[in-house]
């Protein structure tokens, strides 16, 4: 049945990161709503850890096709970073209205920017998996926001 | 007696040396197939050794993976040591986290393998999850050591909690080779190590007035 419907072993896992990722993006936009900015990333990166905390197998599932990509399944290596890339997008969205609504002043560069807070939540996602506590997730999401987002507008807020 | 101690040093040399060559093959095929795909007579035969020899040598499976983290955290200290040395403080911070990174772009292999094994003890090795949890938490210290070092010498902004602040930057630096892995190493390191430091530097110091 497996072959019939999606003819390989890579279009089915294809399949499962399109599912997981469909899955996440109607469970962020019923967080995101009308946010905007700054707002929308502190909410964007509470919901990816949220996820991992609320979701442990799916999560696992997928970090595993991640890594996976890397080594034994090449084949998928595009697809996840599509979605790689879906994830910074989105972080970037944020970083940039922020930016043109003055919340961050133009020398920040937030190419680079998203770049961090994606890899910060992803080695957290790694770490939680592993063992940490509900708590520790929690708080570890809080202290991204308060490091990565709130420590850095303050210093990157345009001069008045 | 001193033949004897020559037959005894060889053995001894002989053996380690079959181990080496055991764990290198290893970490080749985990990282092509994933523990879970590889067997102890597949990395005895790949070694270039009988099918039974990493049985005979290591016990179990669990036993031959728990080494190769180790020989992997202790590979991370050597490296730390030659590129820290005695330095404390923000500045040996920074260069832990570049320690990280070299390591990652000069062993990718041995990377993915160590990322293989985080990924796969949470789910179908989890036997394995006792020591991959404590070899993070060791990297983890690492951070959070000089961390405190830096908060004693001064060096900090107040208000930094260097307990959750060793989390977060440990995080992003995973991250960033997770990433780096993923985008078949077109991701550069060097740019990433850059900006990681810049972005650390303005997080963890005072504000110029």
């Amino acid at each position: 049945m497996p072959t019939e419907r999606y003819g390989s072993k890579s279009r089915l896992l294809e399949a499962v990161i399109d599912a997981s990722n469909n899955w996440f993006q109607r469970r962020l936009s019923a967080r995101l709503q009308d946010k905007h900015g700054l707002v929308a990333l502190r909410e964007r990166i509470r919901a990816h850890l949220d996820t991992v905390r609320e979701s442990r197998v799916p999560t696992v599932a997928l970090f595993l096709l991640i890594i996976d990509s890397a080594a034994t399944l090449p084949e998928l290596r595009p697809r996840v970073q599509r979605l790689n890339e879906t994830w910074r997008q989105g972080i970037l969205t944020d970083l940039a209205r922020a930016q043109a609504a003055g919340d961050l002043s133009a020398d920040l560069d937030i190419e680079s920017h998203s770049v961090l807070i994606l890899s910060a939540m992803h080695g957290v996602a790694v770490q939680a998996l592993i063992g940490l506590e509900d708590a520790v997730i929690c708080s570890a999401a809080e202290n991204i926001i308060a490091e990565l987002v709130d420590d850095l507008a303050r210093r990157h807020a345009p001069a008045t | 007696m001193a033949d004897t101690e020559q037959v005894r040093r060889t053995q001894t040399e002989r053996r380690d040396e079959s181990d080496r060559k055991m764990l290198a093959a290893a970490v080749r095929l985990i990282g092509r197939q994933g523990s879970v795909g590889t067997s102890l007579a597949q990395i005895g035969v790949e070694a270039g050794y009988s099918r039974g020899l990493p049985a005979a040598r290591f016990g179990t499976k669990l036993a031959l993976l728990e080494e190769v983290v180790d020989r992997s955290e202790k590979a991370f200290e050597r490296r730390v040591a030659r590129e820290i040395g005695d330095i404390r403080g923000l500045k040996a911070l920074f260069l832990r986290m570049a320690a990280h990174l070299n390591g990652a772009r000069n062993d990718t292999s041995g990377t993915i393998t160590v990322y293989q094994l985080y990924v796969e003890s949470i789910g179908a090795v989890a036997e394995l999850r006792p020591r991959m949890q404590a070899y993070g938490e060791t990297y983890r210290q690492g951070f959070r050591r000089h961390l405190a070092e830096a908060a004693e010498a001064g060096e900090l902004r107040s208000g930094v909690d260097i307990d959750h602040m060793a989390t977060t930057i440990l995080g992003a630096v995973r991250g960033v080779i997770i990433q780096s892995l993923v985008d078949g190493c077109t991701t550069d390191l060097d740019v990433a190590r850059q900006h990681l430091t810049s972005t650390f530097r303005e997080v963890l110091t005072p504000r110029a007035p």
